[in-house]
């Protein structure tokens, strides 16, 4: 258990700076092993490597271990292995938000308002981000209203808003302005090409502080999986930690998906091999989910990045399909 | 000799909308003792331990130790009182060794780890339940009856001095239902544990129990030491089936044979017709 670990970690610090070493602009490996060690041999480069590929990295990185820690708390506070962060209409809201974007932008009287020109760059994530949060509060009232607040109620409310915000997306895109319409068919594939150093360090923090929470709350995670009255006894207020739980996992994946867009079986995937390879308790899940996730997705990227000469393949398309297969091999009966 | 009360059960009333569940009840049962709780399906008995267990909102109050149960938080609860009941079975496989540790957590802050000493107290826990070859083997593939033991052996590490098991020996073969209440009865005798248990069994009640309470349709309908309060006239009141009482010469206990009439049995007792 310790060498595989040990082998963990050391992939976890391998995996990021191995992938330095891929992109569109040609650097060369003594180009980035000098930016890495000392000052990059060139202005030009030194933009190329800090500005652009290494935050990119980081955020494939980040991006992995939060889609993966936030599936591994759903599945045990849902006790359903098949919970997903995008069971709760996180994406499909988002999804919705950036429609709505995609239509006003292509609105003549909205591009002519007085919006400075440092904002526009924010408002598509900004919109998907309401969205996303929207989702959520709609799916937990819907929840605990008229539904009775049972788990199973919110994942049944869950897949509902899905869909209705899925449907409502899809409308907005048929009716809307086709260049529009394509920018945002894009981005709910998935692309880390938007990302930049400020959010970078915004995401690196939030992945932080949700880790430790999550961690902390391991053994009351644990407690619950043998079903919410058992929790109680020992003492675990369910209620409350359920909802913590929710709004970190929501969280994190607004903001993933807000930049990032629809990178879906990455939450789902990991903390079942994670389970599988490192164990079930939810401390060694959250760490093997943070490490494990982030190799995963710089790898991905590379694939997204390199696969196709000059083009980028947008990264929700490899996560499902490289995933599916990794995942099938990862979980065959040994 | 009167034993002061340890667990004082007062006045607990439970209703759903305008169904009433529990009326009034009340009862004592002194420190070191099992208190079994009979009855009859649908008589209140998973919801007078469930009131006990702080698991639902109820009128009245339980006392354990002079102290309100209601009043503690459910971390302060969980230090005084183990709950064993049915599970639901974990989705993850959990491992035996990792069940039985859960009964530290009332007692740890959200950043402590385990210690030398906790890891020693569920080691010793799972020899006490005979489970220490099972401690690496999940906890969903045990059989029934060593999963009640590992439920126990992690009310144990819980430290807890009142225990409530909702029918633990349900499902279980004749072998580990004795096995079971056995355990039990060394905890409460050598440990001093006080024990609320639910059994369907008049014999095993009879066996183990050292105080019973009868239940129907919510309300206590007799308490106290098995042999007086088994009668012949009880159980046909109760449950609707004949008996035949005797007392046994191996143990003194009394033993209870039990000939229903099922002439027609698709029609239901009363209270169920009632209920």
């Amino acid at each position: 258990m310790k060498f595989k670990w040990i082998l963990l970690v050391v992939l976890a610090i391998a995996a990021p700076i191995g992938s330095l070493f891929f992109g569109a602009a040609s650097l060369s490996v003594q180009d980035i092993t000098v930016c890495l060690v000392e000052q990059c041999s060139s202005v030009v480069s030194e933009s190329i490597f800090w500005d652009i590929r290494f935050p990119r990295v980081m955020v494939g990185f980040l991006v992995g271990s939060a889609l993966a820690i936030s599936g591994a708390t759903l599945q045990n506070v849902t006790r359903n292995s098949l919970a997903d962060p995008y069971l709760f209409g996180v994406v499909s809201g988002a999804g919705f938000g950036a429609s709505i974007a995609s239509l006003l932008f292509a609105n003549e009287t909205f591009l002519a308002a007085p919006i400075p020109p440092e904002v526009k760059p924010f408002l598509l994530p900004m919109f998907a981000f309401t969205g996303s949060l929207l989702a959520v509060l709609l799916v937990r009232s819907i929840a605990s209203s008229s539904l009775g607040g049972r788990i199973e109620h919110m994942l049944l409310a869950g897949i509902a808003v899905s869909f209705m915000l899925s449907a409502l997306t899809h409308f907005l895109l048929f009716i809307g302005d086709p260049y529009a319409t394509n920018q945002v068919i894009f981005w709910l594939m998935g692309s880390l090409s938007r990302v930049d150093t400020a959010y970078m360090w915004g995401l690196l923090g939030i992945v932080m502080i949700c880790t430790v929470v999550l961690i902390l709350l391991g053994p009351r995670l644990d407690a619950l999986l043998l079903g919410d009255e058992s929790a109680q006894t020992l003492g675990v207020n369910v209620q409350q930690l359920r909802m913590l739980c929710l709004i970190v996992c929501a969280l994190l994946t607004a903001v993933v998906v807000a930049y990032c867009g629809g990178i879906g079986f990455v939450g789902l995937m990991i903390p079942h091999i994670v389970r599988r390879w490192f164990g079930v308790t939810s401390r060694r899940l959250m760490l093997g989910c943070v490490l494990l996730g982030g190799i995963f997705m710089v790898w991905v990227d590379v694939i997204a990045r390199a696969a196709v000469p000059n083009q980028e393949i947008p990264i929700g398309i490899i996560t499902s399909a490289i995933g599916s297969v990794f995942f099938l091999l990862a979980m065959r009966k040994t | 000799m009167v034993l002061k009360p340890a667990l004082r059960v007062e006045n607990v009333n439970y209703h759903i909308e305008k169904h009433h569940i529990l009326s009034g009840v009340s009862f004592d049962v002194p420190q070191g003792q099992i208190f079994g709780l009979l009855g009859p399906n649908g008589a209140g008995k998973s919801s007078l331990l469930n009131a006990i267990s702080g698991l639902t909102d109820f009128d009245g109050d339980v006392f354990w130790r002079d102290e309100s149960l209601r009043r503690l938080s459910a971390q302060q609860r969980a230090k005084q009182l183990a709950v064993v009941h049915q599970t639901n079975t974990p989705i993850f496989a959990l491992t035996t060794e990792q069940v039985v540790a859960m009964g530290l957590l009332p007692h740890k802050s959200l950043l402590s780890r385990h210690s030398r000493h906790d890891k020693k107290s569920v080691s010793q826990a799972l020899d006490y339940v005979g489970l220490q070859h099972k401690r690496t083997q999940a906890f969903s593939a045990l059989s029934g009856g060593e999963q009640q033991r590992c439920l126990i052996a992690r009310a144990l590490v819980q430290q807890a001095s009142l225990l409530v098991l909702d029918e633990p020996v349900n499902h279980l073969d004749v072998y580990y239902q004795h096995q079971i209440l056995g355990l039990l009865k060394t905890l409460a005798k050598t440990q001093g544990k006080t024990i609320v248990i639910s059994l369907h069994d008049l014999n095993l009640a009879s066996k183990y129990c050292d105080t019973i309470g009868v239940l129907q349709r919510g309300q206590l309908r007799a308490i106290g030491a098995p042999e007086t309060e088994i009668t012949h006239e009880l159980i046909q009141h109760v449950f609707s089936v004949d008996s035949d009482i005797r007392t046994s010469t191996k143990d003194g206990r009394i033993k209870v044979d039990l000939y229903p009439n099922l002439e027609g049995h698709s029609s239901s007792r009363s209270e169920d017709v009632l209920l």
